[in-house]
């Protein structure tokens, strides 16, 4: 049975964490200018995600430590304040991003003005993040976050052409404006591994209290938690290219997602679409605000957890309350939450390496994790992707400027 | 994707006030050569999302896009309120969001310098804007009115040239 909890933690990875803003966008975005052609992106992506994560997870069954503990650890005080000043920026971006995302949604379903929702969405996290142990956290918006599945329903439903559909994984460059095509290449793999991902999962299997007898569970959590994520991307990018391409649509507002889903499948589908949105960002909000707090936490040597009380550590509780105030003051200032997070996720490409590359050098290294260190699969499939992160990182400004942020 | 013009900040739904940049303070210290890179890259981002000064032919077929977009997104919206696909806040709400950013566009395409070449296409484009916000208020107006919603996707049909 525990086992069985055990795995809500990948789905609220999944959900939560894989599934948030960035691929919402992102994902949609690409279907509706490109059609199908960027399909191929999105396995490399989970791969990816499911290579480093279960990397961390395993040093934290391991060590009983963090990602961010074991970096600062292993690699120094001067590399580890690098990743944590990256990360800490990214981080904040995509929180306010996401809670914007969360007063959107709010918003489609109540009609209520925006910067009142921001206020509540905020109150209401700092409440129940406060009185919610990590557990009920994970299941809630996990399972709440299910309802996404709605948009895999609208994908099959719609009807494509499968057969495009299956050319779609198939890499190639396109003749199409290949600098807008690369951008979404680079867009698309950095909303899918996202640097917040990996810490607040290994900080998530520290608060399970992971040991070396639960690798196998970690595995399978970053497994299905992903690959569930991975099949809710493939469906945005079926329902863009299927609904807004067809009809000459760019979409631009979080709201255009969910209307992909309710022309196919009506109003029930709308709202189980704006509620599945509501759980996702709101989980990914969560995600994001832990997952500053424990970085600062577990690089100064603080109490952190979610496990203890906030008494029991003040300065990791003050932390999270400091970043959902500080995002929040982000998004008051009237930032479009889309725009912001197609920022965050290019700043995010760029800060990858200062994430992977710490992560791969502590799982490699057998003197901290003993026989449980990365064998000769991970090994291979974690530098074939850090080259991939390399080059993804060096290409991303770049691109950025060249399409004007995607315009063109 | 397309965002809009120097697109980082833009009025926000009913309670809509737009924020502008401010300038990053300067010091007197002559700043490392990696910290003059860095705020280069800033600049260069946040340059990327602006499409200021004079309109030209390549930002006059961008926001022509824009505003077709708008048009088909208002229609798929107005179809699904005519066959009961939405709820009323939602239509209320997406219809504003559209309608705020037309209007905007609008304001914007009646304004900016433009090349004399296309100056008639680009305030004739204006007016389209227009005719599409003040088709979306009608949708906001009435959400869940069927036959508003009937005539306003035939509308918005036409003026976007959707399919």
């Amino acid at each position: 049975m525990n086992k069985i909890f055990g795995l809500a933690l990948g789905i609220l990875a999944a959900i939560g964490g894989f599934v948030d803003i960035g691929d919402l966008v992102f994902n949609t975005a690409a279907g509706a200018t490109f059609g199908y052609q960027l399909m191929w992106v999105i396995p490399i992506g989970v791969v990816g995600i499911i290579v480093y994560s279960e990397m961390c997870g395993r040093v934290a069954a391991v060590s009983g430590k963090a990602v961010f503990d074991a970096v600062r650890e292993r690699v120094g005080f001067k590399a580890a304040l690098g990743a944590l000043v990256s990360s800490e920026v990214v981080n904040l971006m995509t929180l306010a991003a996401e809670l914007g995302g969360v007063a959107i949604t709010l918003q489609l379903l109540s009609g209520l003005p925006y910067r009142w929702l921001i206020l509540f969405a905020v109150v209401g996290f700092a409440v129940i993040i406060w009185v919610t142990s990590f557990n009920w956290l994970e299941r809630g918006f996990g399972y709440g976050g299910l309802c996404m599945l709605v948009f895999a329903v609208a994908a099959v439903k719609l009807g494509p052409d499968w057969t495009k559909v299956g050319k779609g994984f198939i890499p190639h460059i396109t003749q199409n404006n290949p600098t807008l095509y690369a951008y979404f290449v680079i867009g698309l793999l950095g909303a899918a591994m996202t640097p917040y991902e990996v810490y607040f999962y290994s900080s998530g299997g520290v608060e399970e209290g992971w040991k070396p007898k639960d690798i196998g569970l970690n595995r399978a959590n970053a497994i299905v938690g992903y690959l569930l994520g991975g099949t809710l991307s493939l469906a945005l990018m079926i329902v863009g290219a299927t609904v807004f391409l067809g009809h000459g649509i760019a979409p631009q507002h979080l709201g255009t997602i969910a209307l992909g889903v309710g022309d196919p499948l009506g109003k029930i589908g709308l709202l189980l679409a704006i509620v599945g949105i509501l759980f996702a960002v709101g989980g990914a909000s969560i995600d994001t605000v832990f997952s500053g707090a424990y970085n600062l936490a577990q690089f100064c040597g603080w109490e952190w957890g979610r496990y203890r009380h906030p008494k029991g550590a003040p300065r990791f509780a003050v932390t999270w309350l400091v970043l959902l105030v500080l995002a929040m003051g982000i998004v008051m200032t009237g930032v479009d939450a889309v725009v912001l997070t197609e920022y965050a996720v290019i700043f995010s490409v760029v800060a990858l390496p200062l994430t992977y590359v710490p992560i791969l050098l502590v799982a490699n290294d057998k003197a901290y994790m003993g026989r449980y260190g990365n064998g000769r699969l991970a090994n291979g499939l974690g530098l074939v992707y850090l080259v991939l992160i390399m080059v993804v990182a060096l290409t991303a400004i770049p691109l950025m400027v060249l399409t004007n942020a995607g315009q063109n | 994707m397309r965002l809009r013009a120097c697109g980082l900040f833009y009025p926000v739904a009913a309670a809509a006030t737009s924020v502008g940049l401010k300038s990053v303070g300067s010091g007197t210290h002559r700043a490392p050569v990696r910290t003059r890179a860095l705020v280069l890259a800033v600049f260069a981002v946040l340059l990327a999302g602006c499409n200021g000064g004079t309109v030209d032919r390549h930002a006059l077929t961008n926001d022509s896009a824009t505003v077709d977009s708008m048009a088909c997104e208002g229609a798929l919206l107005a179809h699904d309120v005519a066959r009961g696909k939405t709820t009323a806040f939602f239509a209320r709400e997406q219809a504003n969001v559209l309608r705020i950013q037309s209007s905007n566009l609008a304001d914007a395409l009646a304004k900016r310098k433009t090349l004399a070449s296309i100056e008639e296409k680009v305030r004739a484009k204006s007016r389209d804007a227009a005719k599409l916000s003040a088709t979306l208020q009608r949708l906001h107006d009435h959400p869940s009115d069927r036959g508003v919603a009937t005539s306003v996707e035939q509308q918005l049909t036409e003026l976007g040239g959707c399919t």
